[in-house]
């Protein structure tokens, strides 16, 4: 999240990032699974900042550089851009001193691509897919660092099936119906959260005390239906989690109180023909209050303002990224 | 008698909230553009997507192998081009 603004805005790093394929990606999958690309991690990350290591935490996350075969390079965990500059940098000397022999796979790796399971891979392509962005609405005391013009996306997606059961049954200008139950709760439960700063935890069911959005069309022409949205969301809990300390042996477990509050008012055009929307846009704004252990909320447990925007995902198959909590879709 | 009262203050609670949420933002509401404008990342906030991220380590190696460069790998909890 601090790296995007810190280390990867900063010119000396992108223009070193241009000798390299650089790639993002989620490293629990990376860490934990068998797929080949997850084998591929393995076999070079344990000579890597957190070789080895399991306290405070076994994560692996970090930058890394290596060969197309597999080769250690070198890595860092660090939003030092200076630190990251040197890395890169002693990477790219390894990789020139690197025989070549040494220095490519010896096979296709495009050929075994199917061999990879991914979660991108339940994109509804026919459906819809948004993102899903949060930021602080204006609040009188404003951190002076990163934390003022933090933001944060991940996406929310709906299968095709799903998508017309946000509209009324029977469409005619002013008909409106309130979305399924089902949807309006994955939308809080998994979108409405205060990840402005850092990744969070969503909300169980039980802790959504209301998802309520409504639909109501405004106009038909032809084929495409606009519409309006207006709704009203909260969710909170309480609890004992870690609220101090980033890892788990500093953490400083104890009582808590998070949550979520939003009123809801957006457009979006339907195209019958398709069965697909062609326009979306949805803002929440409301108020966020307590912590999580990794959303950097220390000290701003108070309730301040929040604002989320939903816009349609841009159509482009290779930068697809599954939501953070695709696995409680249940799909 | 006193869970009915729990139960009713608790709903109230949930309102007063609801309303003093309602309160605060009347404005975005009004004007959603705005608070789009607002909460959308502009051209300084996506300075870093200017690095052509390759979405999963595998793609890279793919193109790092055709195109005989190392792999420069961002490995994040939670995806590093989104919710991380």
């Amino acid at each position: 999240m601090r790296g995007r603004q810190v280390c990867w805005s900063d010119p000396k790093l992108r223009a070193l990032a241009k000798q390299f394929i650089p790639a993002a990606d989620e490293v629990w999958r990376l860490q934990h699974r068998k797929d080949l690309d997850c084998l591929f991690f393995q076999g070079f990350s344990e000579e890597g900042h957190y070789g080895g290591r399991s306290q405070p935490s076994s994560t692996r996350q970090g930058i890394y550089c290596c060969s197309p075969s597999g080769r250690f390079l070198g890595s860092v965990n660090t939003t030092d851009p200076r630190r990251m500059e040197r890395m890169l940098r002693d990477a790219l000397a390894k990789w020139k001193a690197l025989p070549a022999k040494d220095r490519l796979l010896d096979y296709d790796p495009a050929a075994r691509r199917d061999r990879i399971q991914r979660r991108a891979a339940l994109y509804p392509k026919d459906g819809l897919a948004l993102r899903v962005y949060s930021r602080d609405m204006p609040r009188p005391k404003v951190p002076a660092d990163w934390r003022a013009t933090a933001w944060n996306v991940d996406s929310f997606w709906v299968r095709k099936s799903e998508a017309r059961t946000l509209l009324p049954a029977r469409l005619g200008k002013g008909q409106a119906t309130a979305w399924p139950a089902a949807l309006a709760q994955r939308l809080v439960r998994h979108g409405f959260v205060d990840n402005v700063r850092g990744q969070t935890n969503g909300y169980r069911a039980a802790e959504v005390q209301i998802a309520r959005i409504e639909t109501t069309v405004l106009s038909i022409r032809g084929d495409l239906v606009a519409v309006r949205f207006d709704g009203t969301s909260r969710a909170t809990t309480t609890g004992t989690w870690p609220k101090k300390g980033r890892y788990a042996g500093m953490a400083e477990h104890g009582p808590n109180s998070r949550g979520v509050q939003t009123r809801m008012v957006g457009t979006a055009t339907f195209d019958r023909a398709s069965g697909r929307f062609t326009a979306f846009e949805l803002v929440a704004v409301g108020t966020r209050w307590g912590q999580t252990r990794y959303n950097f909320r220390q000290g701003d447990l108070d309730e301040s303002p929040i604002g989320f925007a939903l816009i349609l995902d841009p159509e482009d198959p290779g930068n697809r990224v599954a939501p953070a909590e695709i696995g409680a879709y249940g799909w | 008698m006193l869970r009915t009262f729990l139960g009713a203050a608790a709903a109230l609670a949930v309102s007063l909230t609801l309303l003093s949420a309602q309160a605060a933002e009347p404005e975005a509401i009004r004007n959603p553009k705005a608070a789009l404008r607002h909460i959308l990342p502009d051209k300084r906030d996506l300075v870093w997507t200017q690095v052509p991220w390759r979405a999963t380590l595998w793609d890279a190696v793919i193109d790092a192998n055709r195109e005989k460069k190392p792999i420069l790998l961002w490995a994040m909890n939670g995806h590093a081009l989104a919710c991380t």
